[in-house]
């Protein structure tokens, strides 16, 4: 090789030279403008730490078109998610990403979920019991309590888009009216994807393998898991039909109920405990 | 607030995460070779602005192309051909390269001063280079591709790509030579 070739090659090959702000910011707004889809986003580490996630299932908007209506799952035993049409499109997106898209809606109103609902008990279609929380109009309340299972979501704000979690036990969760408006007039499914600390703790599927980590450093190895998962939900959403039901528990979802009676459960393990202290103080008696 | 950087052991998993348009991995991508990728794009072109622009540009074709990288060699080696490809772009977009045919005089050998030149004087010193001694220069002394394939790139003649890269030899030996920060003149 040519000795001034060496020289050059050597000192220049692997050279960096650091980019200046504007190339930065140059390239923020290239990737501001891709329009791809942000499937999950988290940016706190306590954020990935504590999400132990809840999927809401996906649902049709029900804004303008009078036809569409929730199937709310009824005496399943395990956790389902219905959907409500075929989708033409389904959309997957997370309200951080919906901020990144949409400027105008602020961060503030992101986060102001408007009302939070939960049908504490499984009854009949005829006739739900409602408990509402943080709802301030009276109103709201009368109307979610005289809803039917096939009336549901009419009776709700038809501005607002109402995403189902684990409707074996009847929790809705309204999402807000900012985000709801987005999908207007659309046949667009969506999946939101909330950390644990959304919602209240007993509408929460944990997954198990997330729990187990022992330590907030990881947090990346839980996050590329959750990402993985999320997609073989989102293409398993993606095959549904209206009426079809999605049950979540093959991809290792398991409801409080399940977790309690594991082995590793507080049930079973306090039972163990229970009875070995049994066991002692019946040998202390007999000896 | 702290954010989370993923990590990426090897760089086909980078390559798979970009693959799935996996915003994170994009910037991880960006933050681990923008500067070199600006480096190379900074010989080929000598407006700084434009190289940058350039080298964003690039990025922009690496993460809509990474899938078609085949998992068989460098990841970076793959990135930085689309980078250089890139630069050839805008040169070829502001105007022919101009190469000049002329005898060739590949064989000989300049000689320089044998001093610790820093990188970034040379870069300049690429930079001072008429565009068609400087893209050949780039390609066949720093890139390491061959005088054929230099020919298809720009659409020369072999003689010519020879003859341009004995020029820009005999260029920079002569710019070396007579660096006044060196003291003196070789020769």
């Amino acid at each position: 090789m040519n000795k001034l070739d060496k020289l050059f090659s050597k000192k220049l090959a692997e050279h960096s030279s650091k980019p200046s702000e504007r190339a930065n910011e140059l390239f923020n707004s290239r990737m501001a403008k891709q329009k791809k889809v942000v499937f999950w986003t988290p940016t706190k580490r306590n954020f990935a730490a504590a999400a132990s996630l809840t999927i809401l299932g996906g649902i049709g908007f029900y804004a303008s078109l009078d036809q569409k209506k929730v199937e709310l799952a009824q005496n399943e035993t395990r956790p389902k998610v219905v959907v409500s049409e075929v989708p033409k499109t389904i959309i997957e997106r997370t309200p951080r990403s919906i901020a990144i898209e949409k400027a105008d809606i602020t961060v503030a109103k992101q986060e102001n979920i408007a009302y939070k609902v939960m049908f504490d008990k499984v009854m009949t279609p005829a006739s739900l019991d409602v408990k509402v929380d943080n709802v301030a109009s009276t109103e709201y309340e009368n109307k979610l309590k005289s809803l039917s299972t096939d009336e549901s979501i009419d009776y709700l704000n038809p501005k607002a888009a109402l995403a189902i979690t684990r409707p074996d036990t009847r929790a809705l969760q309204p999402i807000e009216e900012a985000t709801a408006d987005e999908f207007k007039g659309g046949d667009d499914t969506f999946i939101i994807i909330s950390p644990l600390n959304t919602y209240a703790s007993n509408e929460v599927w944990e997954i198990p393998s997330i729990l187990d980590q022992p330590s907030l450093d990881n947090a990346l190895i839980l996050e590329d898991h959750q990402e993985r998962l999320l997609t073989k939900i989102y293409d398993e959403v993606k095959q549904l039909k209206k009426g079809q039901h999605l049950d979540l528990s093959k991809f290792g979802f398991k409801s409080l109920e399940d977790m309690a009676l594991s082995e590793e459960g507080f049930i079973v393990t306090e039972t163990k405990k229970i009875r070995s202290k049994f066991q002692w103080l019946k040998s202390k008696i007999y000896n | 607030m702290l954010e989370i950087v993923p990590r990426f052991t090897h760089e086909y998993d980078l390559a798979k995460a970009l693959a799935k348009g996996e915003p994170r991995a994009q910037h991880v991508f960006y933050e681990q070779y923008a500067g070199k990728f600006l480096s190379i794009c900074k010989r080929y072109v000598s407006d700084l602005m434009l190289a940058e622009d350039v080298m964003v540009e690039s990025m922009m074709k690496i993460f809509d192309k990474v899938g078609q990288f085949g998992y068989n060699g460098s990841f970076e080696g793959w990135a930085k051909r689309i980078v250089v490809n890139e630069a050839l772009m805008q040169i070829r977009k502001k105007k022919e390269i101009n190469v000049d045919i002329a005898d060739a005089e590949y064989e000989i050998e300049h000689s320089f001063p044998s001093f610790d030149f820093e990188a970034e004087e040379l870069l300049k010193l690429i930079q001072t280079l008429p565009e068609g001694y400087r893209t050949v220069f780039n390609l066949y002394a720093i890139e390491g591709y061959s005088h054929a394939e230099i020919c298809d790139l720009l659409g020369i003649s072999e003689g010519t790509s020879k003859s341009q890269l004995s020029r820009a030899r005999k260029f920079l030996a002569d710019a070396l030579n007579s660096n006044p920060k060196y003291g003196y003149k070789v020769n």
